[in-house]
This record gives structure tokens, C-alpha cells and sequence, in this order.
């Protein structure tokens, strides 16, 4: 069993194959040898997102990892399903806020398949929204500049019909 | 198709920082009201530095609000949005659309329209469909701009490129100067989907010609009218020149290969799909290196003026897919390596008896390499049996069949997939055990019955306690009887009987196999 300590100090005991599955805390494992009993600090990570995170991986246990550069070679965006599993949908059915929180811890602790479940589904709620529609739902501010504005307007003419 | 850009390698990092504004907002969201200082409307010494930011004279600041409730993006890191981004499914979208795909993203905010213009991997699927433009009579009104600015933003990454302009009439000077634009790029094109009006591919030679270094995989759509005298075309040659060209899809050939010139010998992927078969004949003489293909056509084999077709050898052939009566070209082919033959929509009578005839013919070639079967026989023929005999390499076997009213077949082909109880062999090599049952391999068998064309009555010849008898045999009977020891058990069983049967429920009952551990699915 592995001992891991969170932001807010607290503490979690977990299955050495379940908290394996973030690549980060595999390598500090390694390097700190079997037998230590010192907990592992992850200060980026408080102990709610913590328990969401342990949550998919022990869900996920046994699983084949992903290869380390098995995303980064790519082709192009085309072959980039947005699909996600029935368990991930219902576990990643959370607030903006938390899914946010996730997909930080996600990448700070090097777990790739939640890092995509995360992002994925932040891709879903983009998908077919339009600007301002995005801007709401994500409370973003239009902080354009008028030159960029005006590049905007422009491109939306060259659009229209004559 | 290898290589590829990794997102971390597409942005431009330092054109994309984050923005100094985000980090002092995502200091801000852990302050309470109390650390605002309302009254100057800027919060306490945390943003002091925010004057001398160059930000600091944009609108973001426009309220308190904005300080209370910063956007979650702006806690995630630029290459954490980029991969956001990247799962949005932009490689469809029309480029002359500017609410869709990247220009979508570049109108939410500064810092998102930042990351999307200087990520050039958001702007390489150039997808120009004039198409919709025909019926709207609506064009837009500077295309060229759109397609420039676009072209401009994805650097000089490879491009895959679709064109969709099979109707080139009225069509004003702007939108023949962002075709242009696009055309002058395919020395980045990848992947090139062209669907544009035949008289348009004899005007590409000059453009493009010997300027095709990069392209990999081409798909050409030719809008021929039926009344165009296809001899009198002359060649296309504009993509004889593309060393990297491995993979062609041809819809609507104009008259065999003399009209196209590729680089017919270096393809591995070929799909076309003619009118008649004789250009699908022509493509595969040309194409000696092809590791899969797919072709298909309608209409019946040509007689060659010539005589008789030469045989074909494609020795790295692994995958056919036959569609039609394409798979009259089969009696012209040697693929001694193939390992998956898909026979579908096989037209009906005369010609199905034809195209099951060049199926067997071809079949006795590769029947020690063919593991992956499917036979379309409309209506079935009883050469399906001897076609089955004749491959005992066979692992997955999937039946469309249409069934002719009356007929025995149905039953005799059960007879035939059965594994019968036979007295105890010297020998338990499965080549040997040909009298214990046919497809000693076989795992995974999937019917499709049509009876369509013989009304339901047909249905009358499908005997279902045969076909479960049939099942059981093959499931148990490696098992229980040391004849059959060689033999591989059926895995699985896949039923879909198209029209409404009343038969339903009794054909359902096949379901109950998979208590025996058969799995089992029954579509009626």
C-alpha cells in the first residue's frame, strides 16, 4: 500500500497498481525504492479532486497503460474520437469547476486517458456553440482589442453574401 | 501515414504564452471580497503590476465581476487548451464558413483567438465545398480572402485539401482565385479529396503538375455528364508525379487508364468504383504493388477488343473488396496471398451466377491463404457449397443470401457446415478431417437472408432447428468427440433476416444458444 499526501494535508492510502496509473507518482515510487514508508506530497492536487482521481483509477485498474507518446504522434485532429465510455460519462459528470480541478490533477499527475476524458469533454461542450455561447458558458470575457475586433468584423464579411 | 505533429511541436510557444493576465487571475480566485478594494476598482497590490502589463489597456476590466469570476480556461495552461481544441472535429468544416472550425475559436477571446492563429495545425484541412453555393446562389463575398488568410495561418504544414466544385458555372472571380490559391499549395498537400468538374482536372496539369511531393493519399471524384463522349477525353497527367502517392479512390473513371495517369505501380490502397468493370480490370493490371483493395461497378463486363484479358498477379494483395459486378474482374486475377475477401451486392440472376462463377474461379487460387470470407450469392447458388469446400483456411465466414422459393439449398448448405459425427480418423490433422465437416477453422459464422426477392414465402425453406442443430454441432462437437479434436469450435453466431418475418419469435429462439455459451445474435 502507498501512502499519498494532498494539498490539504491529507492523507490517503492506496493499492500500489491503482495509484500507479499516474505516471508521476510510478516514477517517484521507483526512484524511492519499495520499501519506503514517507507519504508522497502532491501539493498541486487537494484531497476532493484526489478522491475523484482514485476513483477512475481504481475503476481503470489493470488496464493497459497508454504509450508515453502514443497521442503526441497524432495525425491530425480528424482521427480524435470525442467518444468516451458510459463509466467515464456518468464519473466525469461533474461541475465546471471540478472538471476543471480534474483534468489539472489529470495532468500533473501524468494520467493521459483521464487527461483526455477531461479535455474530451470539455471539446463536447464547445462542440456546435457559437462565440458568444461559449463565452457564457464558460464565463469568458470578450477582452478583444478594437484592431482585433475589426480583423474579426472583417473576416465575417468576407464571409457574408454580397 | 506516419509522422505526424505532435501538438506540444505545433504551437508556437512563444507566440502563445500565457497571458500575464491569466496568472494574475488565477492568483486573484483565491482572494475573498474582502482583498477587492471595490472602491478603485482593481483588487489589492497582487495587480499593482498590471498597468505596466501591455493587457492592461484591453476591456477585460470592464467590471469587478471579472476579477470575482475569472474564467476556468484561464487556470489551464496554453498546451492543455490546444488539446482541448484538438478534439474538436474541424477537419469537416468548410473553410469559407466562418462559424465553423477554427474561426469559431479565434471570435471567443484574445487569448483563444492567440493560441488558434499561431497553431498552424488548426488550419490543414483546407476544405473548400462550393457545392452548397449552386442552390443558395449565395457566394460569399471575398472567398479569396478567407482561403489566403486561412492558407497564411497553417504555415507550411502539409495540408489535407478537399475541393467540392462540380458546378463551375457563374461562379465569380474570387471564387476562382481561392481555387487557385488552394491549387498553389499542393506542393504541402497530404491528403487531396478533389470532387470538382470534370473539365477542371485538364486545366490542373499546368498548375500542379510534378508538384505533388508530399501527397500520400488521393481521392478523385470526376462528375462525368452521361452524354460526354468519354474517347474523345483527353489524359489527365496532373498526378503522375507524386513519389509519396500510396493510397487512390476513384469514383466515375473516364474510360479506362489511357484518360488518368498516376503512378499506378507504387499504390498499395486502391478503391474505385465505375460504371462497368473493364476500368477496374485496367487499374488492378497497373497496380502490381497493392496490399488492399475495393472495387465495385454495375454494369456488365466489356469484351475486350483484343480478345481476352491476360491474367493479373497482385502477389501483395492481402484484402478485396468486391462490390457489384466488379467481382466479374475476379476470373482475370492471381492474389496466391489473400487473406480477406469481401463479395457484397451482388447483383441478381444471370449476372450473380457470373460473378459467383469468378468468385470460385478465383477463390481456388487462394484457398490455403484465406481467412476472412464474404459472399453475397443473389439468389444462392448451390457453387456456394463447392466454394466453401475449397477453403479450409477459413476463420470468419459471413452469408448474405437470397433465399429462391422452394429451394433445398438452404438445408443442403447446413448439411454441409455441420460438423457430422463420423467414425474415429487415424489421422487428427484437420486437413484430413474433411469428412467430419467443412471449415475446419472456422469461428465466426454471420448469415444475412434476403427473401426479398422471393417474397416471405422463401423463409419457408429455412429450416431454424437445423441451423441450431448445425450450431450445436460445430460448438460441441470438438469437444465431446475425439474425431473432431483438430477442429476448431465456433465462437460465435450472428442471424439478421431483413423484411418482416412472422417467423420472428421462432428465429429468436436461437438466442437460447448463447446459455450454452455460443454467442448469439439474432436481428429479425
Amino acid at each position: 500500500m502507498i501512502v499519498v499526501k494532498t494539498s490539504d494535508n491529507e492523507t490517503f492510502t492506496v493499492d500500489r497498481e491503482v495509484v500507479e496509473r499516474s505516471v508521476l507518482i510510478k516514477n517517484m515510487l521507483d526512484d524511492i525504492g519499495e520499501n519506503s514508508e514517507q507519504a508522497i506530497p502532491l501539493p498541486n492536487v487537494n484531497s476532493s479532486v484526489l478522491k475523484k482521481v482514485l476513483e477512475y483509477c481504481e475503476h481503470h485498474r489493470g488496464e493497459p497503460l497508454p504509450a508515453a507518446d502514443a497521442d503526441t504522434s497524432q495525425e491530425d485532429t480528424r482521427k480524435r474520437s470525442t467518444d468516451i465510455s458510459e463509466w467515464d460519462q456518468k464519473f466525469i459528470t461533474v461541475d465546471q469547476e471540478m472538471l476543471f480541478e480534474i483534468i489539472l490533477a489529470a495532468n500533473y499527475l501524468d494520467i493521459k486517458s483521464l487527461l483526455d476524458v477531461g479535455c474530451k469533454t470539455v471539446a463536447n461542450m464547445i462542440k456546435g456553440k457559437t462565440p458568444e455561447e461559449i463565452r457564457k458558458l464558460f464565463n469568458i470575457v470578450n477582452d478583444f482589442t478594437p484592431e482585433e475586433e475589426a480583423q474579426i468584423k472583417k473576416e465575417n464579411e468576407w464571409a457574408e453574401d454580397r | 501515414m506516419d509522422h505526424l505533429y505532435s501538438y506540444a511541436d505545433m504551437v508556437d510557444v512563444q507566440a502563445t504564452p500565457i497571458p500575464d493576465i491569466s496568472i494574475t487571475l488565477r492568483k486573484l480566485r483565491y482572494l475573498s471580497m474582502e482583498d477587492l478594494d471595490i472602491d478603485r476598482g482593481i483588487p489589492d497590490d497582487e495587480t499593482l503590476d498590471l498597468p505596466s502589463s501591455p493587457y492592461c489597456k484591453f476591456p477585460v476590466f470592464h467590471s469587478h465581476l471579472d476579477f470575482i469570476l475569472p474564467s476556468l480556461f484561464d487556470r489551464l495552461p496554453t498546451e492543455m487548451i490546444v488539446m482541448v481544441f484538438s478534439f474538436l472535429d474541424i477537419s469537416q468544416a468548410n473553410l469559407l464558413d466562418v462559424n465553423d472550425g477554427p474561426w469559431v475559436l479565434t471570435q471567443v477571446c484574445r487569448r483563444w483567438r492567440d493560441i488558434v492563429v499561431h497553431c498552424p495545425l488548426f488550419w490543414t484541412h483546407a476544405n473548400l465545398d462550393l457545392s452548397c453555393w449552386h442552390f443558395t446562389r449565395t457566394w460569399p463575398s471575398s472567398a479569396d480572402l478567407l482561403v489566403s488568410t486561412f492558407l497564411e495561418r497553417s504555415k507550411e504544414l502539409p495540408l489535407n485539401v478537399q475541393i467540392h466544385w462540380s458546378d463551375i458555372e457563374g461562379a465569380p472571380n474570387h471564387i476562382l482565385n481561392a481555387v487557385e490559391h488552394i491549387l498553389n499549395t499542393s506542393y504541402r498537400w497530404k491528403i487531396a479529396i478533389l470532387d470538382l468538374h470534370f473539365t477542371v482536372y485538364y486545366e490542373l496539369s499546368s498548375m500542379i503538375r510534378a508538384r505533388l511531393p508530399q501527397l500520400e493519399g488521393l481521392m478523385l471524384m470526376f462528375n462525368l455528364s452521361p452524354k460526354t463522349s468519354r474517347n474523345t477525353l483527353p489524359t489527365i497527367d496532373a498526378f503522375q508525379y507524386a513519389p509519396k502517392l500510396r493510397q487512390v479512390s476513384i469514383e466515375g473513371m473516364p474510360c479506362a487508364t489511357k484518360n488518368l495517369q498516376l503512378p499506378w505501380d507504387q499504390l498499395t490502397h486502391l478503391n474505385a468504383y465505375h460504371d462497368h468493370p473493364n476500368p477496374n480490370y485496367h487499374c488492378l493490371r497497373l497496380s502490381s504493388s497493392l496490399v488492399e483493395c475495393h472495387i465495385g461497378s454495375h454494369g456488365d463486363l466489356l469484351q475486350s477488343p483484343k480478345g481476352i484479358y491476360p491474367p493479373i498477379s497482385l502477389p501483395c494483395l492481402k484484402k478485396l473488396f468486391v462490390k457489384g459486378t466488379g467481382a466479374l474482374v475476379l476470373t482475370y486475377m492471381v492474389a496466391l496471398n489473400i487473406e480477406v475477401l469481401h463479395v457484397t451486392d451482388t447483383p441478381p440472376a444471370a449476372c450473380s451466377e457470373a460473378c459467383i462463377e469468378a468468385v470460385q474461379y478465383f477463390i481456388l487460387g487462394c484457398s490455403e491463404s484465406l481467412k476472412d470470407l464474404t459472399l453475397h450469392s443473389n439468389p444462392l447458388d448451390y457453387r456456394v457449397a463447392e466454394i466453401l469446400y475449397s477453403t479450409r483456411e477459413l476463420i470468419k465466414l459471413s452469408l448474405h443470401l437470397a433465399l429462391p422459393k422452394g429451394s433445398s439449398l438452404f438445408k443442403d448448405l447446413l448439411k454441409w457446415l455441420s460438423y457430422r459425427d463420423v467414425p474415429r480418423l487415424k489421422s487428427s490433422n484437420p486437413s484430413a478431417s474433411c469428412s467430419s465437416g467443412l471449415l475446419p477453422r472456422l469461428e465466426s459464422l454471420s448469415m444475412r437472408i434476403d427473401p426479398c426477392s422471393a417474397g416471405e414465402e422463401a423463409l419457408d425453406g429455412m429450416d431454424v432447428v437445423a441451423l441450431a442443430k448445425m450450431l450445436v454441432s460445430r460448438w460441441t462437437m470438438p469437444r465431446i468427440s475425439e474425431s473432431h479434436r483438430g477442429l476448431k469450435q465456433l465462437e460465435s453466431f450472428d442471424l439478421e433476416v431483413l423484411g418482416s418475418s412472422p417467423r420472428r419469435a421462432e428465429f429468436s429462439t436461437l438466442e437460447a444458444l448463447n446459455e450454452m455459451g455460443l454467442k448469439t445474435r439474432v436481428i429479425v
